[in-house]
């Protein structure tokens, strides 16, 4: 794909064939991402198409100065994620997680120890483990600042270090 | 998990304290050298850095093992989107097929005297600046007008149009400063040789602006470098336009005008056509000047100042026309009075699709036009 402002002109434009590639290109990474954060897969769909048409009705958001593309589209869905997740505390109703497809039993392991951070950790460690994204690019999606990121990673490295450690004995010894 | 190394200068580093470095590590970062010396040589940190490089591992082979998902097709419909705005974007490429120039000066000039773009402007209580320009290779000439305010929207104008030797040359004016009858101007202008588009951003990025100074009274050349020079003069409106391009279009039309400026129909409760910011579209005296109005989804509408099979009659009452189809409201709306008569005849046909009709259209984009009925009911539509 082109140069990520060449990219953005061209959609700004309406050109529907560069945002459909867009679309093709980041969509599945990221409603994987959002199924992380939300823990259920319709609403991470409808996030992740929420996100896309949004963007593509109202193409104002993205300065090349500010960051990469892809990480204004991820921060873009973060924050629908975040709207979701609040709309989902004001209904009332309990949000209930998925359980994981399980196919092997570190799969399980692993599911389960991320699955116990923070959301904030769930997600810093997905993007940046699973997804690659650098400080300055986690920094624009979480809107925070890059030194926050080094220490929060941080922070949830060790929190799924230390369930890690404990829960490999407790799954083994079943 | 609480040894410590000898720092550089004599004190036990803690490896709580160096953890938060080994994370970074994991990511690739460079860390000082007091703490990459202490991970280098002590176990513990040594096993949790191999710790998280083995968690970010296994997340990502779980990630590996997820489905593949499996994107539904979406179809991006331009209709739905919130369009740029000429000025207030900067403006947008044009994309300007020989085939079609005539219909490029809608956005450009005002030759034809065809469609071109209208904002909508507030009374801002200043007069406006208008500029009227002669490119001298090819004896091409427009007009421009500007705020003479600070207001960004709306005191910068841009043209752009091919010229008789190949290329596209492009012009922005930006008004400055007003010092009685004498204003200042900045003047980007562009010269694009073998080129048939211009992009207003793009291709006035380097182009470094000149300020030029205007008055009633006189003529000012500006230069175009590769082409040649363009001539400019300048008056002054207490008033803003009508239309854009026209500065003497009266609030009222003339006795045979049919003209259209911003249009928007609403059937029933609902919008179905936005067309607040494509321009407008006057006749000067067709005794058959009927507006066709095409919409992505809506196919199109036929209003026209005579009777034609199909129609059903409407009333037209200043800047409204209202009718009923299939047992439906509908009211069109202009920014300005239409025509004087007070009965129109509209036709809907829900199926057309403008391609069919127009060479190179997009079925994607509003369309509309005030022509001859008889000419927007040929099989074929000239482009214009």
């Amino acid at each position: 794909m082109a140069d990520d402002r060449d990219v953005w002109e061209r959609i700004r434009r309406g050109d529907e064939s560069t945002f459909d590639a867009l679309y093709r290109t980041h969509g599945p990474k990221m409603q994987m991402f959002l199924r992380r954060f939300l823990g259920n897969s319709q609403a991470a769909e409808d996030v992740m198409q929420e996100t896309f048409a949004a963007i593509w009705q109202h193409p104002n958001g993205f300065v090349a100065e500010r960051g990469t593309l892809r990480a204004y589209l991820f921060g873009a869905a973060r924050k629908r994620a975040a709207d979701w997740w609040r709309k989902q505390g004001a209904s009332g109703e309990p949000v209930q997680s998925e359980p994981a497809r399980c196919d092997t039993e570190m799969v399980s392991l692993v599911t389960d120890a991320v699955s116990r951070l923070s959301q904030e950790g769930r997600v810093l460690m997905w993007l940046r483990e699973v997804e690659g994204y650098s400080y300055d690019e986690l920094a624009q999606i979480l809107e925070i600042p890059a030194g926050t990121v080094a220490s929060r990673l941080f922070a949830a490295r060790e929190e799924l270090r230390n369930i890690w450690q404990a829960a490999p004995k407790a799954k083994k010894g079943d | 998990m609480a040894s410590g190394s000898e720092s550089e200068e004599g004190g036990l580093m803690n490896c709580e304290e160096v953890a938060a470095f080994a994370s970074r590590l994991c990511d690739g970062q460079v860390i000082p050298r007091q703490q990459a010396e202490h991970i280098g040589t002590c176990e513990a940190c040594r096993t949790r850095l191999n710790e998280y490089a083995a968690i970010g591992a296994e997340l990502r082979r779980v990630a590996s093992l997820e489905q593949p998902i499996g994107l539904k097709a979406v179809r991006w419909e331009k209709g739905e989107r919130v369009r740029l705005r000429w000025r207030e974007e900067g403006i947008p490429t044009m994309r300007i097929p020989r085939l079609a120039f005539v219909s490029m000066l809608v956005l450009i000039l005002t030759l034809s005297g065809g469609l071109v773009l209208v904002r909508a402007r507030t009374a801002q209580g200043e007069p406006m600046l208008l500029l009227h320009f002669t490119l001298v290779p090819n004896g091409k000439t427009g007009d421009c007008w500007l705020t003479t305010n600070e207001n960004p929207k709306t005191n910068q104008c841009g043209f752009a149009t091919d010229v008789s030797r190949g290329g596209m040359v492009g012009l922005m004016f930006r008004f400055i400063s007003r010092d009685g009858d004498r204003s200042q101007v900045g003047v980007k202008a562009n010269y694009k040789e073998s080129s048939g588009e211009f992009n207003f951003i793009d291709d006035f990025r380097d182009v470094a602006e000149k300020t030029i100074s205007v008055d009633p009274e006189q003529q000012v050349k500006v230069q175009v470098p590769s082409l040649g020079e363009f001539e400019v003069t300048a008056s002054y409106l207490n008033h803003p336009f009508t239309a854009w391009g026209r500065p003497d279009e009266a609030i009222e039309p003339r006795k045979d005008e049919f003209r259209v400026v911003a249009p928007v129909l609403i059937r029933g409760n609902e919008v179905i056509c936005n067309l607040s910011a494509n321009g407008y579209s006057i006749d000067d005296g067709d005794s058959d000047a009927t507006l066709m109005i095409y919409y992505p989804g809506e196919g199109r509408f036929l209003i026209s100042r005579v009777p034609f099979e199909g129609a059903v009659e409407g009333t037209v009452k200043n800047g409204q026309i209202r009718f009923t189809l299939d047992g439906q409201d509908y009211l069109l709306l202009s920014a300005a009075p239409i025509l004087r008569a007070e009965h129109a005849w509209v036709s809907h046909e829900p199926q057309y699709k403008l391609s069919d009709h127009l060479q190179a259209a997009s079925n994607d984009r509003p369309w509309f036009r005030v022509r001859n009925l008889k000419a927007l009911l040929q099989p074929q539509l000239g482009s214009d």
